[in-house]
């Protein structure tokens, strides 16, 4: 799900997606992990890719949401922000009156 | 092979320093067999979230069941579906040869499938044994098949791995 929602708005190729996803979620997925999984969600048809020439000089292969690609997504997305927002009312107590997002009511 | 090779490059080419930045980033790609086992195990996944064949479903949920707590519950279901659809069908073929021994039997145990025993009173079938017992088989094997399917295809989108080392804080490139 969250390699998906990476390339919910625009194409990457590996190490952007990885520096993504730490940056905006600091979620860290390891590298060995992240090309089988991109490699299996194209083979689904979630994903389409393409090589590029890059400035490098090496070319990257560049990912991006397929349409069909689009809706397990959010799906995905629905059912996780709906099951975190149930967690988040069961810690809730344990938070002493603190929001998540460090704000005090 | 090509795109592990670009993500090396590109992890080398962005760092300062490019010899400590290529021992991170091949120790956390992780080993040739290590990754190779993995393209290899999220290839079965996505054969068999389409397949209909119980050994290959069942080899998959095998591999799965390595990874994580939803691979080891479809090993489970594969294991005692695959399991119960071949008994009763021994017991299916095995009735005509010993009428009067094999049944489903009711007793002091509860209730129980298999040969008489002085524990078994009375047995529950008689004549539909047969027939019922070979639709139970047929149904075992069906709904593991399914049920195999679904899982992999629903907990599949989610699956993750060890990672390669115990490194997990953001590298200092």
């Amino acid at each position: 799900m969250a390699i998906l929602a990476s390339l919910w708005q625009s194409r990457l190729y590996g190490l952007e997606i990885l520096r993504s996803l730490a940056e905006k979620s600091q979620l860290e997925v390891a590298e060995g992990t992240l090309y089988p999984i991109l490699s299996r969600l194209k083979a689904e048809g979630l994903l389409q890719s393409e090589w590029v020439e890059a400035e490098a000089g090496h070319p990257r292969k560049y990912y991006w949401l397929t349409t069909p690609g689009r809706r397990p997504a959010r799906e995905m997305a629905e059912s996780w922000h709906t099951f975190s927002a149930s967690l988040a009312d069961l810690v809730q107590p344990l938070l002493g009156g603190k929001q998540l997002g460090g704000k005090q009511r | 092979m090509r795109e592990i090779r670009a993500h090396i490059l590109d992890s080398v080419s962005s760092s300062t320093g490019p010899d400590v930045a290529l021992d991170r980033v091949l120790r956390l790609l992780g080993t040739p067999e290590g990754l190779a086992d993995r393209y290899t195990t999220e290839r079965l996944l996505t054969r068999a979230s389409h397949s209909f064949s119980p050994w290959l479903l069942l080899r998959t949920s095998w591999r799965w069941a390595k990874l994580g707590v939803k691979g080891t519950i479809t090993f489970l279901v594969a294991f005692f579906g695959y399991t119960m659809a071949p008994t009763l069908t021994v017991w299916v073929f095995l009735k005509p040869f010993m009428p009067s021994k094999i049944g489903l039997w009711i007793g002091s145990e509860g209730l129980n499938l298999g040969v008489e025993h002085p524990d078994r009173i009375h047995e529950l079938l008689g004549h539909w044994f047969v027939p019922v017992i070979a639709v139970s088989a047929f149904a075992f094997a069906v709904g593991t098949t399914q049920a195999l399917r679904w899982l992999i295809r629903r907990g599949s989108s989610t699956a993750a791995y060890p990672m390669p080392t115990h490194d997990s804080r953001r590298a200092q490139i």
